[in-house]
């Protein structure tokens, strides 16, 4: 079958790999029909994230058709159509109840090497998906595949900043880039009763987007983004900020454009960048800064019925379908931002 | 009708009390142990000033735009006048979005006690200008 292989720094391409098998009898196996690259995918790429930069099936974001299941697996049916979430866990085991994917024993993350639990992504043509009964997500009828595959990760990541947030009815959210991930921020914080959105960027392009959805753009090239923030805030800064970049950089300006006592939410990948303010500049501000991993298994249902209720378009983000043949291309368009969101096709 | 009427004014009453705070006895180390670049936005009358704590000077105008600065405030100059003046509560300005602040906090934090050894100062440089028009301000 074909799959998209990081064969080292840089180096994306796509190989002919062995079919995935069951392994263990709660196991389903997917034909993949539909999987998207994310900015994570990048990190790998660039060899930013520990122990994935090479010899890993990429892919995080993939929705299909069950092919196969394992003798355990009760609830999902051959033939029908599913996302993934991104993240796997076992569902019994006390960080499971927690409804906290990253405390499972068994967690792991497809596509993102021996550190997340070594499983194969689903840039391919299949995929295993353990744990299938919890991990796999029924398409509702009337969804497009496309908005759905956006619950696998990037929308779930924003309905999960917004959500651990606490984004209160009438409060100013700013996010800090206005990639895939920001747009979805945009989109989502009305749902929430945000007041406004004012996202923050310095390709005027992505802007744009993130307008058309309803955000006051901050072109951070052109402006200070404190003064764009604090123009439209009364001079006090963002009540939430959700730092969507995943650079130090990126996060001093969210930090600087969240008001007094405010809370910044950190989305984008940090490996090993340094917090830019002190602890007591942060006390003295009363920042709550959190870290936030997206929580596709514990939002699916609402996000679902969001998406089956036409509320959440999730998938407007796309700006590129391309046959899986082409995964390198696809890489270098979503590389150079010349692609917003790109959407991989085995069919 | 703004209190101080153009750049002129602000940087005779409100510049000089910057000046003043680099020698008097109660303020002078606590400047010089500070440190800072301290740039001011004021709008109506529309200036900026940079007060530089490490070479003690005072720039008001054109010249200090392009400075660089540690901590930036951004104020209306009717408030700036208003807080040397004891009349404007700082942190309760910063929390209403009278005051705009960029950068650490913690270090202007600092500062804000010695303003109360150049309240007095700054009533008697607009008292010996013969400005008892500035002096009566209201809350």
């Amino acid at each position: 079958m074909r799959a998209v292989l990081l064969h080292g720094v840089d180096d994306v391409r796509v190989v002919d790999a062995p079919m995935p098998e069951i392994e263990e009898p709660t196991d389903a196996i997917l034909r993949v029909t539909h999987s998207a690259i994310c900015g994570t995918d990048l990190h790998c790429m660039h060899g930013a994230i520990p122990a994935a930069d090479s010899d890993i099936v990429l892919g995080h974001e993939f929705a299909g058709v069950v092919e196969l299941v394992g003798d355990g697996v009760r609830d999902i049916e051959v033939g029908e159509e599913y996302v993934a979430s991104m993240f796997v866990g076992c569902g019994t085991c006390a960080g499971c109840l927690r409804q906290e994917s990253r405390s499972c024993m068994y967690f792991g993350m497809f596509g993102m090497g021996p550190a997340w639990g070594d499983l194969q992504g689903g840039q391919a043509d299949y995929v295993r998906v353990p744990f299938a009964d919890r991990t796999l997500i029924e398409k509702p009828s009337g969804v497009d595949v496309t908005d759905l595959l956006m619950v696998s990760d990037i929308l779930s990541t924003a309905w999960t900043a917004l959500t651990n947030s606490n984004v209160r009815p009438g409060e100013s959210v700013a996010v800090v880039g206005a990639g895939p991930v920001g747009q979805l921020m945009v989109m989502c914080a009305p749902l929430f009763g945000a007041s406004q959105v004012i996202s923050i960027d310095l390709d005027a392009n992505r802007l744009a987007s993130a307008a058309e959805l309803g955000a006051i753009a901050v072109n951070a090239a052109e402006v200070d983004p404190r003064d764009g923030v604090f123009d439209v805030t009364n001079n006090q800064g963002a009540d939430v900020t959700v730092e969507a970049v995943g650079n130090a950089a990126a996060l001093e300006t969210a930090l600087g454009v969240t008001r007094m006592a405010g809370r910044v939410a950190q989305v984008g990948t940090l490996v090993d960048a340094h917090m830019p303010w002190t602890a007591g500049e942060m006390f003295l501000r009363s920042i709550s800064w959190s870290p936030i991993l997206g929580e596709p298994l514990l939002h699916a249902e609402a996000l679902s019925k969001l998406l089956a209720a036409g509320r959440l378009k999730p998938g407007s983000v796309v700006s590129h379908e391309i046959g899986i043949e082409d995964a390198a291309h696809a890489y270098e368009l979503f590389d150079s931002r010349e692609a917003n969101k790109v959407v991989l096709t085995t069919e | 009708m703004p209190y101080l009427k153009d750049e002129a004014e602000i940087d005779k009453y409100i510049g000089e009390i910057f000046r003043r705070s680099f020698v008097h006895p109660d303020t002078e180390a606590r400047v010089k142990k500070a440190g800072l670049r301290m740039r001011v936005d004021y709008a109506e009358p529309d200036t900026v000033m940079m007060v530089d704590m490490q070479d003690l000077t005072v720039v008001v105008g054109s010249d200090a735009e392009d400075l660089e600065w540690d901590v930036a405030l951004a104020m209306q100059a009717d408030d700036g006048h208003k807080f040397w003046l004891g009349k404007l509560n700082f942190t309760v300005a910063m929390t209403k979005g009278k005051i705009r602040t960029k950068g650490p906090v913690a270090e202007l934090l600092k500062l804000l006690p010695m303003a109360k050894y150049l309240f007095a100062q700054y009533q008697e440089i607009l008292a010996e200008d013969g400005r008892d028009d500035l002096l009566a301000v209201q809350r």
